[in-house]
């Protein structure tokens, strides 16, 4: 079986941890605009769940 | 990674998780409605309407006046910055620890009636979430879990890998069992929600040394200012108030009063009274800055910014509360935490699963990742 190298295992997950953390404190340091794409850079961090949920959950159902 | 070393931060991951699960389920379910403390507050008391009348506000040696109750000294006077409300804090000259507070109206200068601020329930949230009823230990051991919490975080990153070395990112086994769905889930919520889980827990662990970090602001700071002698009561009543303060916050054009610490009070020395002065911008409204005015002679004194652990201390709150977004970082300070509750109790079920297995000595294939 092919094996995920370590680059490929947290790619998702680094870019989940920058924007998490690039949002919370862009949206103290900012106000206005750059304050509300900072509350929405910290909400993409819940986007990998949808995508857990309907495609890689449904494309491991439909592989079995 | 070797299995050695794997099991190595399994260990450590394990440990770290179950000696704090128990202490930060309590914080992320009491933490719920304290992220939306303001809203509840404003639906369970709504602010009375206020008589505002026209003209200039009252001075506030008028407002110190209005607020003069007899065996008492004033503390602290503070500001609505919602409401032209001053709030004014007195105490018995000989018990201080005996305080009143009461707010007036900033131009005729009546009572305004008293908000219950949050009611009892959220008092009572509040207590438990920010030291268990134990005073300053209760804090300690929180901020002590904050920091297992963390490396608990730290360490369930590093596991992370040897987990998805034949998985790609985000899979959920729905065909699989309990435990497996459970682990995926666990993974997958972990690892997206890993940066708030370490803002929101380091932030939390400062928050837990406020009393030990104001108790050294106050050794260092406060001692290095010039201390006088205790003013007389006449003496502290004597200089003109209003005008000092004036002064005091037009000497820093760029920041806005937010309280003034009376002469003798915890915030001020024995002799001066203490101007606590915050900016104007989402980051420096946290940071504040002190004036202290002679209180016998009225003079504003060079006083230094505030040192840097109190600046970190000031700017923990807004990231451990999430209350510097509006709103919407507020539902979304919410579904992060009901994130972490899923995770916890996922890594809770998950160990307690994986311990009857090791019990009953039955593992099955099928449940190995």
């Amino acid at each position: 079986m092919k094996h995920n190298t370590t680059s490929q295992i947290f790619a998702a997950p680094l870019i989940c941890l920058l924007l998490g953390s690039g949002g919370l404190i862009a949206a103290l340091l900012f106000d206005g605009l750059v304050e509300q794409l900072a509350v929405a850079a910290v909400l993409s961090q819940l986007l990998p769940l949808g995508y857990g949920l309907v495609c890689r959950r449904l494309s491991v159902a439909a592989n079995r | 990674m070797k299995s050695q070393t794997i099991k190595w931060w399994a260990r450590l991951h394990s440990v770290s998780s179950l000696i704090c699960t128990a202490f930060l389920l309590m914080l992320a379910l009491t933490g719920l409605p304290l992220i939306f403390e303001d809203e509840i507050d404003g639906w369970l008391n709504p602010a009375a309407p206020m008589n505002v009348v026209g003209g200039e506000p009252l001075t506030l040696d008028q407002l110190l006046a209005a607020a003069k109750r007899s065996g008492e000294q004033p503390v602290y006077m503070s500001f609505d910055s919602d409401r032209p409300v001053v709030n004014v804090t007195t105490a018995a000259i000989d018990d201080p620890a005996d305080m009143h507070f009461a707010s007036y109206n900033r131009y005729s200068g009546e009572l305004v009636e008293e908000s219950n601020r949050g009611g009892p329930l959220l008092e009572f949230i509040l207590s438990l979430h920010t030291d268990m009823f134990l005073g300053l230990p209760g804090m300690l051991l929180l901020g002590a879990m904050g920091m297992l919490f963390a490396v608990a975080v730290i360490s369930g990153l590093v596991l992370y890998a040897p987990f998805m070395r034949r998985l790609p990112f985000a899979t959920l086994r729905s065909g699989h069992s309990v435990r497996v769905r459970r682990l995926d889930s666990h993974n997958l919520l972990g690892v997206m929600a890993t940066a708030w889980l370490l803002v929101v827990s380091l932030s939390g662990v400062v928050n837990t040394l406020e009393t030990p970090l104001l108790a050294q602001w106050r050794s260092e700071q406060l001692a290095s200012w010039q201390v006088m002698e205790q003013p007389t009561a006449a003496e502290v009543s004597a200089i003109n108030l209003d005008r000092a303060v004036t002064e005091a916050v037009a000497s820093r054009p760029d920041l806005t009063l937010q309280f003034i610490a009376f002469a003798g009070s915890k915030f001020a020395t024995q002799a001066h009274h203490a101007v606590y002065l915050h900016g104007n911008t989402p980051l420096t409204a946290r940071i504040i800055t002190p004036i202290l005015i002679d209180s016998r002679s009225g003079a504003l004194l060079p006083t230094e910014s505030l040192p840097w652990y109190m600046t970190a201390l000031a700017l923990s709150r807004p990231l451990h509360f999430g209350d510097y977004g509006g709103f919407p970082l507020k539902l979304l300070w919410a579904a992060l935490d009901l994130v972490a509750i899923a995770v916890l109790w996922t890594g809770l079920r998950l160990w307690w699963s994986r311990r009857r297995e090791q019990h009953s000595h039955s593992p099955t294939a099928s449940e190995r990742v």
